[in-house]
């Protein structure tokens, strides 16, 4: 009787051949998983990143006219104080600081306005932080026949991140 | 001689074309989220330089090349940031994209002395507003480019 079913050998040399093919599948796939987690953590540091920067960007172009103070404490660590439209917790016209304190940047809101640093005791305020940094700077380009300036630019010096380097252009005139 | 029946051609190739096929998908896959997360980054920074160009006057109205440092003159820097900005070797294009003629708009000469009048206050007469898409290429890497309104 003719018998027309696979040798051995064949079987072992397909399934030999299959377990290589599945291996480098597999090993496709884990690495695909691999890149995957690490671009999801990426994505997730990147838009942590552009929310500070729309923060920044946002407190600086509605800023109310000429209320922006740069209180220069060395050549990497400025002290800013402002009032602003943009609130992170619902207020109107709420005062700003930006302050760096122990290599982290803070960013402070009240309803009461920032007069001088270091602050008062019985300040009052709401805080966040913006992450470690190496260096916080914000330069000031005079406006024409005014003492307003007509442009910041905002120089954040991340220690873990790119540094955030932004021209802002205030909207709120006199 | 006992027959032997072996796998054919056609049965080779499309085995071999299902196994790329796979394969290919895995690397497609990963290849996009590489090249998204890389564009992201560029193009985030390059928005940042794009913005020293809000309202800069001087610069953005004609082709040119430049070092980075240059479109923020009027700040008083620190030399370090100074110094980074002056390696990034700039270009700016200009392209003209639109030009809006007002004198279309001008009151006619035998309109009512009240319509002239009123032109002449607002001095309106014959401005001419322009339209243009400025790009910045820094680096050979990445480039961003912003509509303009120029108005004279």
């Amino acid at each position: 009787m003719k018998h027309n079913a696979f040798t051995l050998m064949e079987m072992m040399v397909s399934i030999v051949i299959f377990s290589i093919m599945v291996l480098f599948l597999y090993k496709s796939y884990a690495q695909l998983h691999v890149t995957n987690n690490f671009f999801a953590e990426k994505s997730q540091e990147l838009g942590s990143y552009l929310k500070k920067k729309q923060t920044v960007y946002l407190d600086f172009t509605l800023a109310h006219y000429n209320s922006v103070k740069i209180l220069n404490q060395n050549k990497d660590e400025d002290v800013v104080f402002m009032q602003t439209n943009n609130s992170l917790y619902g207020r109107i016209h709420p005062y700003v600081a930006y302050i760096k304190k122990d290599k982290e940047l803070y960013r402070l809101e009240s309803l009461r306005p920032f007069e001088n640093y270091p602050l008062e005791s019985d300040s009052d305020f709401f805080g966040e932080s913006l992450g470690e940094v190496k260096g916080f700077r914000v330069y000031a380009q005079s406006g024409e026949g005014n003492n307003a300036a007509s442009s910041y630019l905002v120089h954040i010096d991340f220690a873990e991140e790119d540094a955030l380097l932004y021209k802002v252009v205030p909207l709120n005139e006199e | 001689m006992a027959k032997r029946e072996g796998f054919t051609l056609i049965e080779v190739m499309i085995s071999v074309l299902i196994i790329s096929t796979v394969v290919m998908a895995l690397y497609t896959m990963n290849g996009n989220s590489s090249f998204i997360y890389t564009k992201s980054v560029q193009e985030m920074e390059s928005n940042g330089y794009l913005s020293f160009l809000v309202a800069n006057k001087k610069y953005g109205f004609e082709s040119d090349s430049l070092d980075m440092d240059r479109l923020l003159e009027g700040y008083d820097l620190e030399d370090a940031l100074r110094k980074k900005l002056k390696t990034i070797k700039l270009k700016i294009a200009y392209n003209e994209l639109y030009t809006l003629d007002m004198s279309e708009f001008d009151v006619k000469e035998d309109a009512p002395d009240e319509y002239q009048e009123d032109q002449k206050e607002k001095n309106q007469a014959s401005m001419v507003f322009e339209i243009g898409k400025t790009s910045l290429l820094f680096e050979q890497k990445s480039n961003a480019s912003i509509l303009r309104l120029r108005v004279p």
